[in-house]
């Protein structure tokens, strides 16, 4: 340390990682030729002691433990008889002796492995054999949930950095949603900090494109995907433009199915086998038509006065996995909307969640009857009541999947050309 | 071969395959973090069995509650090997279970019905208590 330049020695600590030696406290310890006189005398000064080494030269060979000598010196004649002698009688000749060098983690799993012994006596510390000190079960507990706490941090700091990322590549979306519809909402939870579901929003003067997927995974691996689901889908929106969502489905699956190599039968065992399933559609709102594409996703459509929810299903097809081939080509199906119609997309985290009295999935089933319940309400009054809904049925159950769905409301009036 | 068995966590189902009994079975949940390194190993071992096996009758019982979409696209695979045994002249017998009030799981179920034409597939409504 003494080289290091003056300006630079206080302000740059040496990382290192915690290891046994850490963990040892100086103590009081008797050399093997004293007496048990001396080791009460010793207990009696220091009243926290629970555990007194014993060391022959230089070296820990015991560990003496308070309650075990105070019990046994406490019966009759054993201090006329043991009071003098050396101090060994009462120690424990096999206490938990580990090197000064030992990481946290093997220590532990030592510790825990010597018993319940290491953990109230304590555990001798030694550096090349020589006795250094002796550590305690609490510390070891203290340092190991601090270790963990650390790593934890680091993990997550390093996953809410991620999220700021993956939330700047959809904030564009959200801003190209405003714009093309007022009467519409979204509601994307990952279920954990990031997530494997996206949406992208495609503003154009004659209507608006509309992708709401989930890719394969959730949490960092589902973020990884959505990056190059959305960036391919960007792509593909440059060279074909917006209006028609099956060219764009096909378009994604070659994509993916590139870029990670999952090509059928040109490797037997191709590294991963990932890509998403997804609702699409062009809507153009002075006509009302809306075109549809779907890889495992499906469409719901409430039409005022209609009684039930139409289920547009999406082909069984999802984009870009190993069995998708290359050039599967999906179709559109065009519905014609009517004035006022709800339409309501999302990924299977909302279907799927697990729920109710006998924890089993939420199905379409409650989300039709949710659509239809607050068919008077605005698509964000909608979406809020499906969240509750969802809420309500999830429960104490843990939320499986990440989150995203999707509502507007055809206009009622058809607006005039656009300038 | 060994039978295989995995103890169900939150997150994995049961695995308890019976190879000396041919019959397999799957309950619980599924959403592990890595499915394909959960169901690897398992496939491999089924695929070995299957593989010796000619002329039998093979029970498979599948109880899930949830799986995820890696979980999905991992039982289409374990019920494709399957069905690869049905055609090479083995007498395979699905028994799907779900609530019978889970549409989602009795669909999925309907799903591999329809796909894997090899197997017989019987739907399993369970009533509640």
């Amino acid at each position: 340390m003494s080289e290091l330049p003056a300006y630079l020695h206080d302000c740059r600590p040496r990382f290192r990682q915690p290891s046994a030696g850490d963990m040892c406290t100086e103590v009081p310890f008797m050399a093997v030729e004293e007496t048990n006189e001396k080791v009460m005398e010793i207990f009696s000064e220091h009243k926290d002691l629970i555990s007194l080494p014993v060391v022959e030269g230089g070296r820990p060979i015991g560990l003496i433990n308070r309650d075990i000598f105070m019990s046994e010196m406490s019966k009759p004649y054993r201090w006329e008889i043991y009071g003098r002698k050396n101090c060994i009688a009462f120690m424990d000749k096999a206490p938990l002796i580990v090197d000064a060098e030992m990481g946290i983690e093997e220590l532990t799993f030592k510790t825990v492995e010597y018993g319940e012994k290491a953990l109230s006596d304590g555990f001798i510390v030694a550096r090349e054999g020589a006795f250094v000190g002796v550590g305690h079960g609490l510390q070891l507990m203290r340092v190991v949930a601090e270790l963990q706490a650390a790593r934890n941090r680091q993990v997550m700091h390093s996953i809410e950095y991620a999220s700021v990322i993956q939330r700047s590549m959809l904030r564009a979306s959200r801003d190209a949603l405003v714009q093309a519809q007022a009467d519409a909402d979204l509601v994307w939870e990952p279920r954990d900090v990031v997530g494997g579901d996206f949406y992208q929003f495609t503003a154009m003067p004659d209507g608006w494109f509309a992708m709401v997927a989930d890719c394969t995974g959730h949490g960092v691996p589902g973020a990884f995907m959505t990056l190059i689901a959305s960036s391919t889908l960007g792509k593909a929106i440059e060279q074909y433009g917006p209006r028609d969502p099956a060219q764009l489905l096909s378009s994604v699956n070659r994509s993916i199915k590139q870029m990670l190599g999952q090509m059928d039968g040109q490797d037997d065992t191709p590294g991963s086998d990932d890509g998403m399933d997804a609702a699409c559609f062009w809507y153009q709102p002075a006509t009302r038509e809306l075109r549809f594409a779907g890889a495992n996703l499906s469409l719901f459509v409430l039409a005022p006065g209609e009684q039930a929810v139409q289920v547009v299903a999406g082909e069984r097809k999802g984009v870009g996995y190993v069995d998708s081939d290359f050039d599967h080509t999906w179709t559109n199906q065009t519905v014609a909307l009517a004035p006022g119609s709800l339409v309501f997309v999302t990924t299977d985290g909302l279907i799927d969640q697990v729920g109710g009295p006998k924890a089993i999935t939420f199905g379409k089933r409650r989300i039709q009857e949710v659509i239809v319940a607050q068919r008077e309400q605005t698509p964000a009054q909608l979406n809020a009541a499906m969240q509750q809904a969802l809420q309500d049925w999830q429960g104490s159950h843990q939320r499986r999947d990440d989150l995203t769905f999707f509502c507007f409301r055809a206009q009622v009036h058809t607006p005039g050309p656009t300038p | 071969m060994d039978n295989l068995y995995i103890p169900p966590t939150p997150s994995s189902p049961e695995v308890d395959f019976k190879f000396d009994e041919n019959t397999l079975s799957l309950r619980g949940e599924s959403y592990p973090e890595n499915a394909a390194a959960f169901y690897g190993d398992i496939l491999r071992q089924l695929q070995a069995y299957l593989g010796a096996r000619s002329d039998q009758k093979i029970q498979v019982s599948i109880a899930l509650a949830y799986f995820n979409s890696s979980s999905t696209k991992m039982l289409f695979n374990l019920v494709g090997l399957l069905s690869d045994a049905a055609e090479a002249g083995n007498q395979v017998v699905l028994n799907w279970f779900h609530d019978e009030e889970d549409d989602t799981i009795f669909e999925f179920g309907q799903e591999l019905k329809d796909d894997f034409t090899a197997i017989q597939f019987v739907n399993h409504a369970v009533k509640s208590a």
